[in-house]
């Protein structure tokens, strides 16, 4: 690393760092309004259930971030380049792994808050419900894509021309599973629409899942003496 | 992927240079695993990056990647 990349880096580390904290504190404050909250019951008790749980994933990611990129810890200086390249490269392997299967168990969490929704019985969580899967989903398929913040930040340690090849064939196999996936899911409408919706929620985490799953596969593979 | 159009030596010449693939990878400016694949004839390289390894080698592209004709083997170094 020359000079400029080194304080370059040291300034990103540092906004990191006190990133992490101001997260902490956030996260702090949210546990402490929704346990201020908790006797309530109804739609109240619920945003404050979600407080504390938003609170302490808040909490506890902060001071994960903190930790990595606290001061006074200087390994990250000496790493070579190619072993941070196998560093950053399982990590987006095992977020490509996670990621997904969280997707489907929130799918599956979210069948009957989507049928409340479709028979007008829901309640604020039941939309909290259907959104987790498809953020997970858009997630995963940012990831493969190199959309999110760590991709497009280490750029040089993620993307070569292995890669490139690697998301084209992962993201054809997804564009096949969307366009299955849609078109079942139209034929559920059409034939029973109250199942409509579950069918495309299905649609669109499967096809998340398949363009994170695909490309840590073939990221493996390549990994692997032929 | 591959073409078994597109016959390689880069192995041979990785290791008679007594680089492992992570050394080549790293002057190269590649991921090990893109060095893996372009050996094991899974991934054809770029022209860039055909150069990049070669030069990363010290050897002519021709030495390390050829065509390789049906019936054929055009090896240069036959």
């Amino acid at each position: 690393m020359d000079e400029q990349e080194l304080i370059k880096a040291k300034r990103a580390r540092s906004r990191k760092f006190y990133g992490g904290l101001a997260l902490v504190v956030i996260g702090l404050a949210a546990v402490a309004t929704g346990g201020a909250f908790a006797d309530q019951s109804g739609e109240a008790g619920t945003g404050a259930g979600f407080a504390v749980g938003l609170g302490a994933a808040f909490v506890l990611g902060g001071a994960l971030v903190a930790w990595g990129a606290r001061p006074g810890d200087t390994r990250w200086m000496l790493e070579a380049s190619q072993t941070r390249r196998d560093r950053l490269q399982g990590q987006r392997a095992r977020q490509l792994f996670l990621f997904p299967a969280v997707a489907l168990l929130f799918a599956a969490l979210a069948v009957e808050p989507v049928n409340r929704i479709v028979s007008g019985d829901q309640t604020f969580r039941d939309y909290l419900a259907v959104l987790l899967p498809v953020l997970y989903a858009w997630l995963t398929a940012a990831i493969a894509m190199g959309w999110d913040s760590q991709s497009r930040h280490n750029r040089q340690f993620l993307e070569d021309e292995l890669t490139i090849v690697i998301r084209a064939r992962a993201m054809t196999m997804a564009f096949l599973v969307l366009m299955v996936g849609t078109t079942v899911a139209l034929g559920f409408a059409l034939a029973r629409p109250e199942s409509g919706a579950v069918a495309l929620m299905f649609a669109l985490a499967a096809a998340g899942v398949t363009a994170g799953v695909r490309f840590a596969w073939l990221d493996r593979e390549a990994g692997q003496d032929g | 992927m591959g073409d078994p159009r597109l016959a390689s030596r880069l192995k041979e010449a990785r290791t008679a240079a007594g680089l492992t693939q992570a050394d080549l990878a790293e002057k190269a400016g590649v991921s090990r695993k893109t060095i893996n694949t372009v050996e094991n004839g899974v991934f054809i390289p770029s022209t860039i990056l055909a150069l990049s390894l070669a030069r990363a080698l010290g050897a002519r592209v021709e030495d390390l990647f050829w065509l390789q004709d049906e019936g054929h083997l055009a090896d240069p170094r036959s």
